[in-house]
């Protein structure tokens, strides 16, 4: 495989992959107004993704029924839409949790990478 | 204050709403809500006009963020890349299910028929281009596709002979079945022009749900 180009997109198709349920993992401690929320995620290490289009995979995951959305009032600026999860949505959360270990493990014994050097 | 037609803000809200003008309206109403109100609190939070620039930096440019609402950067290569195939697929199932019974029916018979027809079956309900009350319409609307109305067309079994009574009088005895013909003509019309139209319908929704699903609005991938 090359470098650059190819390494870019094989990154950019894993953050995407993780995405969903990265969002999911972020509303997991309670609810988060868009703003707030696209924070956090942009914020965390390594993500490296444009905040805008957190907005489109948001609606995404309400329309699948995995958030649900309030809107209220806040004491200083906008109103703010809250988005939390539902229970579909913590189920959700709990099976790629599940998969990801295993899936992690299964790549970390073939690339070595499993910290036992 | 800057006019509005200068106003970052308002520019990458005017080029936002300009690049989603082809999302289906719902989809396009709450994303452009979500970032207005993102945009409103970027404006009240910054503090000066360069970290409002960079914060809709951090945004990512307007076009971006419309790509990701139609389903993502590799949205528009594997729908593309699957037209050809699956529109040709869907061509061929439809001839299957008009022509295939008839076709291997020749040098098969009812054999050939059944096999035909289920070539087409086959190909009907594996197909992830239709709904399955469609399959289901497909299926019932032409078992054995062009096959029945010529069947139906040769299913008079009536048989005439005229019979020559003892007083010289011949008569006619007729035995067997047809459809007379005041209903056997409409019926014959109505079975040859129901699978046409069917496989009309049939492809053309197939085509509506692919362009449907290039536009991102088909049901969301996670």
């Amino acid at each position: 495989m090359e470098p650059g180009e190819d390494r870019n997109r094989t990154l950019t198709q894993l953050r995407r992959g993780a995405l969903p349920h990265c969002v999911l993992a972020v509303l997991d401690d309670g609810e988060r107004y868009g703003f707030e929320l696209v924070g956090m995620l942009s914020e965390a290490r390594g993500f490296a993704i444009s905040e805008g289009t957190i907005y489109p995979l948001l609606s995404r995951l309400r329309r699948d029924g995995l958030v649900e959305t309030t809107w209220r009032e806040s004491e200083s600026g906008p109103p703010r839409r809250y988005y939390r999860l539902t229970p579909e949505g913590q189920r959700a959360l709990e099976g790629f949790r599940d998969d990801w270990r295993s899936y992690r493990d299964a790549v970390d014994d073939l690339l070595g990478t499993g910290g036992r050097r | 204050m800057t006019p509005a037609d200068q106003d970052p803000v308002d520019q990458y809200l005017r080029r936002l709403e300009a690049a989603t003008r082809d999302l289906p309206p719902e989809v396009r109403d709450d994303l452009l809500t979500d970032v207005h109100t993102h945009l409103q609190e970027t404006r009240r939070r910054a503090t000066s006009s360069a970290e409002l620039r960079s914060a809709l930096e951090r945004l990512g440019p307007p076009e971006a963020i419309a790509a990701e609402a139609r389903g993502g950067p590799d949205a528009g290569v594997s729908p593309v890349a699957s037209t050809t195939s699956s529109s040709a697929r869907d061509v061929t199932t439809v001839i299957a299910l008009l022509f295939g019974p008839l076709l291997l029916s020749i040098p098969l018979g009812i054999f050939g028929a059944a096999l035909g027809w289920a070539t087409g079956l086959g190909l009907l309900w594996s197909s992830r281009s239709w709904t399955a009350g469609e399959k289901l319409t497909a299926a019932l609307v032409w078992p054995g596709g062009f096959l029945t109305p010529i069947f139906l067309g040769t299913l008079s079994t009536r048989v005439c002979t005229s019979v020559e009574t003892s007083e010289g009088v011949s008569t006619v005895e007729c035995t067997g079945f047809a459809l007379p013909i005041w209903l056997g003509i409409p019926v014959l019309i109505v079975v040859s022009a129901a699978p046409v139209v069917v496989a009309w319908v049939l492809l053309r929704r197939a085509d509506a749900r692919r362009a449907a699903e290039q536009r991102g609005l088909a049901a969301a991938r996670i």
